[in-house]
């Protein structure tokens, strides 16, 4: 007949109850691990539709600001600034002109009228290019007259 | 005497590790079949959110030539079992066609895709005449 001894009794409890811990802090890292992967990916996609909202309301500011240019006096440096908010985001709008100049056939001098226009989540200042989601560059194509007759996209940036 | 003790013990140990095993067992497959439901919420939310993006491109790429006032109409055919709806600000968008704007306004344009079982997209833009 075999019998336990009791020193190896309790030798084997305290095996099991490493075991036992071992065990649970096994399972409890699986679990963090799943519960991080749940959260991460939920982060990601909201991250991702924060980002495309936020393209789309710059992208929709600009052609706001581009349609508020279009009427303004080409004499005087075009005004912008304004925020518009769209997808929950608001936006702001700055724009100077891009002084540029081509010849004709008579080699006269011709000035272009392009505008750069920076679009930025407001911060309540004027746009930086550190925190500019849109840069795009338009030009305003005008009869003598002053009359734009259409726009032309000559750059168009997404930084972020 | 110290036989019958062991055996006892062991029967003991055998019933609380199979429960504690159990336990953990069943907490994991829980935490996998959540996960398992998550991910196949965020894929189809990113579907969606692809749906409602090409959407969007094809009203711009639409209105990329317009002429005040002239029509407009989308070739954009979504992938199946998605369904398109999409208004306007001036209510000169329909979904699949409209009416350019005027050189002096913008058009908001607000574009929703739902398909079975996903949570529903929607997005706004702006669209002019060039």
């Amino acid at each position: 007949m075999i019998s336990r001894q009791p020193h190896t009794a309790a030798r084997d409890s305290g095996a099991v109850m490493l075991l036992a811990i071992g065990f649970v802090l096994l399972v409890s890292a699986i679990a963090a691990a799943l519960a991080a992967l749940i959260i991460s990916s939920t982060a990601t996609g909201n991250t991702l539709q924060q980002v495309r909202n936020r393209q789309y309301a710059a992208d929709a500011a600009i052609q706001s600001a581009i349609t508020k240019v279009r009427s303004q006096n080409r004499a005087t440096d075009p005004v912008c600034g304004d925020v518009s908010t769209l997808n929950g985001i608001a936006v702001r709008v700055d724009c100077a002109y891009a002084v540029t100049v081509v010849g004709n056939v008579e080699n006269q001098v011709l000035s272009q009228r392009n505008v750069i226009f920076l679009a930025c989540a407001d911060t309540g200042s004027a746009c930086d290019k550190d925190i500019t989601i849109i840069r795009a560059q338009v030009n305003f194509e005008q009869k003598y007259s002053g009359e734009v007759t259409k726009t032309y996209i000559q750059s168009w940036s997404v930084n972020r | 005497m110290t036989r019958m003790r062991d055996r006892g013990e062991s029967l003991i140990e055998v019933v609380i590790t199979i429960v504690i095993i159990s336990v953990a067992v069943a907490a994991l497959v829980a935490s996998l079949a959540s996960a398992s439901r998550s991910s196949l919420s965020h894929r189809r939310a990113q579907d969606t959110d692809v749906v409602v993006r090409d959407y969007a491109e094809a009203v711009k790429l639409s209105t990329s030539a317009c002429v005040a006032g002239a029509p407009y109409s989308l070739s954009y055919t979504p992938p199946s079992g998605y369904t398109l709806t999409g208004s306007a600000d001036d209510g000169l968008f329909d979904g699949q066609s409209g009416t350019c704007p005027a050189v002096a306004t913008v058009q908001i344009v607000t574009l929703s895709v739902e398909a079975n079982g996903n949570a529903p997209a929607s997005i706004q833009l702006a669209v002019r005449t060039p």
